[in-house]
């Protein structure tokens, strides 16, 4: 089932183009968006979050035409979302700043004490979920952001550079976690890390310039870098060189 | 659920903390204005309410312009923004929580204040409390709270809180007075002597109609929610007309006196019997106590009848006394002395023996001086009754006075004392 529906979109900022005609369709399954910094990631991550509203194009998720506030709305109380820079509110503890989240989100008042325990249980923040976030690690706010982003057993997930912050034994908690949502809903990982990618997604999409340059399994964009194997510029695992390899690619024909 | 939200806005908003030296601040002040102040003695309540709550007022609302303005700032301030962006719940239903989590503490602040001004009310002078002014006094707090909310909502910055919280206080507190009819007017305010000129020394305090303060907590709540529309709305462009509208009501509410005077405040309440006592309806006080005590007086002047009774009520009721009130007035305050009903025999002996000049204040005020000082206490002992050895040489030589002798001297000494002629009372034998 298509969860996520993007026909011709395009974001400007000003007059320069952040993304440029972009088309995708998502279901289930975990999604990586890759693409070095500026590429447009989080500026894609916005628009699905209904943050931001695209300059062209349409944007429909779980159904709803985000164009329409009453869309918006709907989409919005299934929506999970990790903004890149999360803000928080430093005197309330985990616990309560997720239960705000949880009213934000107009969950269902019966469901939510319940719900937030098992969200902080999920990222593994119960013995803190008393501790006030101004209190927190960086690698704890992040898994706070967590789990206010899955409180509501969001079917689409959005989470601009998770894995930031994250310690390597976290960040293996963290796929497992991932792998755990993406079984039954879609979720969108953005990222910078290409490791990420290989390990949790079952997808990549890579951008760069605000184009889409390569959609495929992690597998494909590894084949990519099979060809020049002994160039070392490509990086050092076969994905990485893949993820060279097709920025070098489109470059090129870009120029050409 | 909602409920649990706020409770955690309350609890997590920081403010707690600081608002306590504040709050101590806010009520301390006027509890040290209105009780300890009083020193034991009376005070004039619909004074030292004005008084005191003024500052009470302009603290708590600049407090509560600050803390909302600050808080208004919040969401762009800790980059929550975004995150709040991307969820359904209405931005005002947000607004309007974390609102009511800052606007709560200036009203609590004010809360021991209010219990001041409750325990002063027991010795209320001018009538009942004005319970109504109080809740227009909180209604402005809450206004401005909403007032400083709307200026965070538009200018987002860390230096809008602290600039418009002292731009507030500098304009309320320099500029208030100046304007004879600002904003903090709208709170009624005691008018000396508007009304109570006819029947001087008499109607100290005009009260406002019973209406006047409920209108006016009514017209700050609707500014407090207009302002809270202008914050929160979606299309905010749209909403400053009606809001504008709103705040220019102001304009008849304040400048209108007449809306505020309760012309039939000053009416009398007077006693039963042939010669009524009348007690002016602010005083509070029951006629018939009143009666009583000037029962003795009123008898040995009932055979005077051409003596014009002390503030008659009006030409066709020329048996009524009217029970004066005995006020100073000082540079901040009026004071007014035990006007107990047990005094008011001694009060209307006063004001019948004194000398009406336009030269001096009129009888029993501080500032008279008698012009036949001898004549005056002679006659007031007399009308006590305060006859004996100890008692002045013309009191117990009008005791001595057969009646129609007595009769013929009383009426033309308090004749000449009433045209202020001292020429007419040369001639009086005096043993
Ligand atoms: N608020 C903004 N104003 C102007 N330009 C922006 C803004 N945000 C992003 N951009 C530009 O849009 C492009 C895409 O940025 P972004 O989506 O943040 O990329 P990524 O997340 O992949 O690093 C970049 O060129 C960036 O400079
Ligand atoms: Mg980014």
């Amino acid at each position: 089932m298509v969860t996520v529906r993007v026909d011709g979109l395009r974001a400007r900022y000003g007059g320069k183009l952040a993304l440029d005609g972009i088309n995708l369709r998502m279901g289930a399954g975990i999604h990586g968006l890759l693409g070095p910094n500026g590429a447009g990631k989080t500026t894609l991550m916005r628009t699905l979050a209904t943050v931001a509203r695209p300059s062209e194009g349409s944007v429909e998720l779980l159904g709803h035409d985000t164009a329409q506030q009453d869309g918006r709305k709907r989409a919005r109380r299934r929506l999970g979302y990790l903004p890149q820079t999360f803000g928080y509110y430093p005197g309330f503890t985990v616990a309560e700043f997720v239960e705000y989240m949880a009213w934000l989100k107009e969950m269902p008042k019966d469901r939510v004490p319940e719900a937030v325990e098992r969200a902080i249980e999920r990222v593994g923040l119960v013995d803190r979920a008393g501790s006030k976030l101004k209190k927190l690690s960086g690698g704890m706010l992040r898994r706070a952001g967590i789990a206010q982003a899955i409180v509501n057993d969001p079917e689409l997930l959005l989470l601009d550079e998770p894995t930031a912050g994250l310690d390597p034994e976290q960040r293996v908690e963290f796929r497992g976690l991932l792998r755990d949502i993406g079984s039954t809903n879609t979720v969108v990982v953005s990222t910078h890390l290409v490791e990420d990618v290989a390990i949790a997604c079952d997808e990549v999409t890579l951008f760069d310039g605000g184009k889409l340059i390569f959609r495929g399994t992690p597998n494909e964009l590894a084949e990519l870098g099979t060809f020049g194997a002994d160039d070392a510029r490509g990086g050092d695992t076969t994905l990485e060189r893949g993820y060279t390899a097709a920025l070098r690619a489109y470059r090129e024909r870009a120029v050409a | 659920m909602t409920a649990r939200v706020l409770w955690h806005e309350i609890r997590r908003s920081g403010l707690p903390l600081w608002i306590t030296p504040l709050l101590l601040l806010v009520s301390g002040l006027v509890f040290i204005q209105t009780l300890l102040r009083t020193g034991g003695q009376r005070l004039e309540w619909a004074t030292s309410i004005f008084y005191d709550m003024t500052p009470m007022v302009v603290l708590a609302s600049t407090l509560a312009l600050v803390v909302a303005a600050w808080r208004a700032g919040r969401e762009r301030r800790r980059g929550v923004a975004e995150l709040i962006e991307s969820t359904p719940r209405a931005s005002s239903q947000r607004a309007l929580l974390s609102w009511i989590s800052v606007a709560i503490w200036p009203v609590v602040s004010c809360l021991p204040a209010v219990v001041a001004f409750g325990s002063l009310s027991r010795e209320a002078v001018s009538g009942p409390p004005l319970f109504g002014i109080l809740a227009a006094g909180l209604a402005t707090v809450v206004a401005y709270a909403a007032l400083g909310f709307a200026v965070g909502t538009f200018v987002p910055g860390r230096f809008t809180a602290p600039v418009a919280g002292v731009v507030s206080f500098v304009v309320t507190i320099a500029l208030g007075p100046r304007v004879p009819h600002g904003l903090l007017s709208v709170v009624p305010q005691p008018t000396y002597g508007t009304i109570a000129t006819n029947r001087s020394s008499v109607g100290l305090w005009d009260r406002p109609v019973w209406w006047f303060a409920p209108a006016a907590a009514l017209w700050f709540a609707a500014l407090a929610v207009a302002l809270l529309v202008v914050a929160t709305a979606r299309r905010r462009l749209l909403t400053i007309v009606p809001s504008a509208l709103a705040v220019l009501l102001a304009i008849p509410l304040a400048q209108t006196q007449v809306w505020r005077i309760d012309t039939a405040s000053p009416s009398l309440n007077c006693s039963d019997g042939s010669v009524r006592v009348c007690v002016p309806n602010e005083v509070g006080v029951a006629p018939n106590a009143v009666a009583t005590s000037t029962k003795p007086v009123r008898t040995r002047l009932d055979d005077l009848p051409t003596v014009a009774p002390l503030g008659v009520v009006d030409s066709t009721s020329a048996s009524a006394y009217v029970w004066p009130q005995n006020c100073r007035s000082y540079p901040e305050r009026i004071r007014c002395s035990s006007p107990r009903p047990s005094t008011a025999g001694e009060k209307l002996a006063e004001r019948v023996s004194g000398w009406q000049c336009s030269s001096s204040s009129s009888p029993g005020t501080p500032m008279y001086t008698s012009p036949a000082p001898r004549l005056e206490r002679g006659v007031r002992d007399w009308l006590l009754g305060r006859t004996g050895d100890s008692a002045s040489e013309i009191a117990r030589y009008l005791a001595t006075l057969p009646d129609n002798e007595r009769h013929e001297w009383l009426s033309r000494y308090l004749l000449a004392a009433e045209r202020c002629d001292v020429s007419a009372v040369a001639g009086l034998r005096v043993s």
